[in-house]
């Protein structure tokens, strides 16, 4: 089944990116956050300030490379991601990194979401679509 | 409190951290909601998350954090 995802126009419009509001929900708590569509990224990844009232204890540290540096990065699962009506994955494995403030979203959907769908990103027609296998 | 659109939310409170309680949601993005705590500060609406367990929540900033076309690499 084939999903055409709601988006961020404006976010599109300056930076070329999808920052799509995505659902997560742990122990409770549901919340809302825009994020970042990035193949490029392994995991769901928020700012550890969001990391900790998400009532997420880690369980380990993953080693970390990003464009800039090398570091470790605290690692656990949220119960459920959902993105658009229909799409949703459990038990997906998110990293905390401090993003700088001036990015335009939360955080990163990365392949820890993104590997339960095919993806599609149309940047000329500005769609973006997620298929359910 | 009062259930708006978020399109009238961000209206009404430009450039400000927010934390809305979802009351209605359009193609799996919130649509209404009710506005719990708005701050220029980013940390004053984080703290608010853990307290309000139970709710479906929705966190962002109404404005845009970065001037146009500015390239992010991550």
């Amino acid at each position: 089944m084939r999903v055409s995802i709601p988006f961020n126009q404006r976010v599109f419009r300056d930076f070329r990116l999808f920052v799509v509001p995505a659902l997560i929900e742990n122990q409770g708590r549901s919340l809302y956050l825009p994020m970042i569509i990035d193949s490029g990224a392994s995991y769901l990844t928020v700012r550890p300030d969001v990391f900790d009232q998400l009532g997420i204890a880690p369980v380990r540290e993953a080693p970390l490379v990003t464009a800039s540096e090398r570091a470790v990065a605290p690692l656990d699962q949220v119960d459920k991601v959902t993105v658009g009506s229909r799409c949703f994955a459990v038990n997906v494995e998110i990293i905390s990194i401090p993003f700088p403030e001036d990015l335009p979203a939360e955080g990163l959907l990365g392949a820890s979401f993104l590997r339960h769908f095919l993806v599609s990103m149309d940047y000329d027609k500005g769609k973006l679509e997620l298929t359910t296998r | 409190m009062k259930t708006l659109a978020i399109e009238t939310i961000k209206r009404n409170f430009p450039n400000q951290w927010l934390l809305i309680e979802v009351a209605e949601t359009k193609d799996g993005a919130p649509s209404k909601g009710v506005v719990l705590k708005t701050s220029n500060r980013r940390e004053e609406i984080v703290e608010e998350i853990g307290r309000n367990k139970g709710k479906k929540l929705y966190f962002f900033f109404s404005g845009i954090t970065a001037p146009p076309h500015t390239a992010f690499a991550l």
